[in-house]
């Protein structure tokens, strides 16, 4: 026990480490659920490569405090939503390409934006997240956003559900679906802007979807893909953590990197029991 | 039409002046960072036009020169870099310069060397600062021989300040015990100031962009610094001008620890030529540098 | 109250084709409305604009009806069947409570489907699903796009049998469909499309009363 618990009562950076973390994972893994559906993955894509200017943007303009760097993804997160939301209905089959055009553009408006800062420690924070440094203001920001987006997906939870099963059908009957997506981005770009301080902005989406792209390995019911999803992040984050804390791996691509290990562990489980049960089990 | 011309040659004619405004037929001298150019212009006073290829604030470990600045680099008549590994761009100067041109600051000091790191803020140490300064001397004389004297002069003013400088914080480092003298900083930049008044600098990271400060750092080494921070009853830290500092006042308060300030390590400011008082407040020089980071230091340790 | 829907010369364009050419009818409530014709000759295009997902280039369609008076089936439906719903849920979005829901399911006696993931649907099932879903509000119009694809006798037996009892609802019904209708249902206005026009209007009524065929009727018993 000394090996796995002793470390986060000892510490309390540590501590909030793992708050901060959960935190994220109940503000996030909802919104992955949507990220990881066919039509919607290149917005996920979107969002995040947004996220990479929007908070060079910041940056460049506010510091390098916290709440400038969350407004500035925030911000960014915004327009692209715009984006993403207004030419919809019209479906557009070169849209996809479109949408990569603009996603690499976006990458690398944020490299310049962010070369244009003045210390290269900076950078790699605003990259790759220090979780290990979660101050009262992220935490707060964390608290925050989780409770923003839990209360969004209990209140709009069928419109958000009915957007994304039949698009059609919602934006033919209500008058104002189109801002049902328009909210949906924003929030994922919220929740994003948010956990750049925690996991940065190269890392963060990657703790959105992989614990959903696992659970829904497992699951065809929402309720449960969830549930596991947060239960996945969670244990990445603690593992991750751990990591850092017994060999010193840098804390947020541990995180990413044990939730891509579940991942693995996930997918080979299920190709074991596939040919032990001699066919195909599950979608 | 032959006024236009006139015009034209007259232009080009009063901006060289206006270069050479300093002194006639200045040669121009490239410092790879703003702290060099604060040497270089100590040991020449008004001989060369300094110029300064990283700008101020930048870090000099990651800077990349655009390709217009290689263009205007290659214009200068003498190159100074550190080395040290400090600048990434260096390597690329046999491709530019021919080794005559290029001088390198490296070849003067004596490094610090932690595993594969050397110590680059050689700087910030006052028996370094004396042989960068001889060095200097030796390799300007051959650049502008006419301005041997005044080249000289500079040097023993420098040296003369550099030696002021040590006597006035020497004795008060002496008076206390070794054992005490530990300074808690949150990026390691001081390993020469460290070797020069024996005081053990304790920082989990290195000063530098490559290493992205307390991003990079794993749980272990900073439960370790903390750690530290309790066993060895050190109540106060620094953090390093121009690096974030990575504690979080959560962190502050759990150990005890005190923010006593930050010291300047790789970043000095402009020269500040608005007022007399305000000049001699803002840390645009080595020399000041070293005056500050002892002065806080000291307080803190008393 | 005006409860019919007229085309007047309407023409769709769809870049630099035309999609549509100078179509008009009219589809009151009463018959079923059958749309037919081949592939590619315009029946897609005509439900679409029925439903308001067209946008006419030339003429009017007049529909008093709003959105949510109509219900739509589309063709090669773009249910996004990957999230992880279940048929229950699916229904529950739609309907105005959890016991229309269990009705609705029973009366297409699909109740042993209500916690299939939509995932796992066959493609006949996801079909009778969102058919049945198109029962869950009542709708003044429906509308519906090759709704039968994927069916076995029994799904589409049950289907017919909810045409009609939309249709003595007096509900507009219009769909497009291969499958030889015409004769099972008791009212039907065929329209027949070619070359993106519509060529021919007719109205067929059996006197008697709703028929079901004999074929039909050999199959449900089995």
């Amino acid at each position: 026990m000394q090996f796995f618990i002793l470390p986060f009562t000892e510490n309390t950076f540590l501590l909030n480490a793992l708050i901060g973390g959960g935190l994220f994972a109940l503000a996030a893994c909802w919104l992955g659920l949507f990220l990881c559906l066919k039509k919607l993955s290149l917005a996920g894509d979107a969002m995040s490569h947004a996220l990479l200017p929007g908070v060079g943007f910041g940056f460049l303009i506010f510091g390098a405090s916290t709440f400038s760097l969350f407004f500035g993804g925030l911000l960014a997160g915004a327009v692209v939503s715009l984006i993403l939301t207004f030419p919809f209905d019209r479906e557009d089959p070169g849209m996809d390409r479109k949408l990569s055009g603009i996603l690499s553009f976006l990458t690398a408006l944020g490299a310049i934006l962010l070369a244009s800062q003045q210390s290269a420690t900076d950078i790699h924070q605003i990259l790759f997240g220090s979780i290990l440094s979660l101050g009262r203001n992220e935490m707060i920001l964390l608290a925050v956003v989780a409770l923003v987006s839990l209360l969004a997906f209990f209140l709009f939870q069928k419109q958000f559900f009915f957007e994304a099963v039949d698009p059609a059908s919602f934006h033919r009957i209500h008058p104002y679906a189109r801002f049902t997506r328009f909210g949906l981005f924003f929030l994922i770009s919220m929740a994003l802007s948010a956990g750049v301080c925690a996991l940065g902005a190269l890392l963060v989406v990657g703790l959105m979807i992989i614990p959903v792209v696992a659970a829904m390995e497992l699951s065809l019911s929402w309720k449960k893909v969830l549930g596991l999803a947060i239960g996945f992040s969670i244990v990445s984050i603690y593992v991750g953590l751990l990591s850092s804390y017994h060999w010193d791996f840098p804390a947020g691509p541990a995180i990413v990197v044990a939730a891509g290990f579940l991942l693995f562990g996930v997918l080979f489980y299920r190709r074991l029991r596939r040919s032990q049960l001699g066919s195909i089990a599950g979608a | 039409m032959i006024a236009l011309l006139l015009l034209k040659v007259m232009i080009p004619i009063q901006a060289l002046a206006v270069l050479s405004a300093k002194a006639p037929h200045a040669k121009v001298v490239c410092a790879s960072f703003p702290i060099l150019k604060n040497l270089i212009q100590e040991a020449s006073g008004d001989a060369f036009t300094v110029l300064t290829i990283v700008p101020k604030g930048k870090d000099p470990h990651s800077y990349q020169p655009t390709a217009k600045e290689w263009k205007d680099i290659k214009k200068c008549d003498l190159l100074v870099v550190l080395g040290l590994d400090l600048e990434p761009w260096s390597k690329q100067l046999a491709l530019h310069f021919e080794e005559n041109k290029i001088f390198r600051i490296e070849s003067l000091v004596v490094p610090i060397q932690v595993a594969s790191w050397r110590d680059p803020h050689v700087w910030l140490s006052i028996e370094q600062l004396n042989r960068i300064s001889d060095g200097l001397e030796i390799r300007f004389r051959d650049l502008s021989p006419q301005y041997s004297e005044l080249f000289k002069a500079k040097k023993l003013d420098f040296k003369n300040r550099l030696s002021q400088l040590k006597d006035k914080y020497q004795e008060k480092f002496n008076s206390i015990p070794r054992a005490r003298r530990r300074v808690l900083v949150t990026h390691q930049a001081f390993l020469y100031l460290g070797k020069e008044f024996e005081i053990e600098f304790l920082a989990p990271t290195i000063s530098s962009a490559s290493v992205g400060g307390g991003a990079n750092l794993g749980a272990k080494t900073i439960a370790l610094f903390l750690g530290q921070a309790k066993k060895n009853e050190i109540q106060k830290y620094f953090s390093v001008v121009g690096q974030k500092n990575w504690l979080t006042t959560q962190m502050e308060k759990e150990h005890q620890l005190k923010y006593a300030g930050a010291l300047y390590s790789d970043v000095i400011e402009e020269k500040n030529s608005s007022s007399a008082s305000s000049a001699s407040l803002s840390i645009d020089s080595a020399e000041k540098m070293i005056d500050y980071n002892l002065k806080m230091i000291l307080e803190s340790l008393l | 109250m005006n409860t019919s829907i007229e085309f007047q010369q309407v023409s769709i364009r769809r870049g630099a084709r035309r999609v549509l050419q100078n179509v008009s009818c009219l589809l009151a409530p009463g018959p079923i409305h059958l749309c037919r014709g081949r592939n590619g000759a315009g029946k897609s295009t005509f439900l679409r604009s029925l439903v308001g997902l067209e946008r006419t280039s030339e003429g009017t369609i007049k529909n008093p009806f709003q959105p949510t008076e109509i219900s739509y089936f589309p063709q090669a439906s773009a249910i996004e069947t990957q999230f992880p719903l279940s048929v229950r849920e699916l229904f529950d979005l739609t309907a105005k409570n959890k016991s229309i829901t269990i009705e609705t399911l029973e009366a297409y006696d699909i109740a042993y489907l209500k916690d299939r993931p939509l995932a796992e649907l066959s493609g006949g099932e996801l079909q009778l699903v969102l058919f049945a879903r198109m029962d869950l509000v009542d709708s003044k119009m429906l509308v519906l796009d090759e709704p039968f694809n994927f069916m076995d006798s029994v799904f589409y037996s049950r289907c017919i049998q909810k045409l009609e009892k939309w249709r003595s609802q007096n509900k507009i019904v219009v769909l497009a469909a291969h499958q030889e209708l015409a004769s099972e249902l008791s009212q039907v206005q065929t329209l027949d499309f070619a070359d993106q026009t519509l060529t021919q209007n007719t109205i067929y009524s059996f006197m008697s009363a709703p028929k079901v065929s004999n074929a039909v009727l050999h199959s449900a018993i089995h």
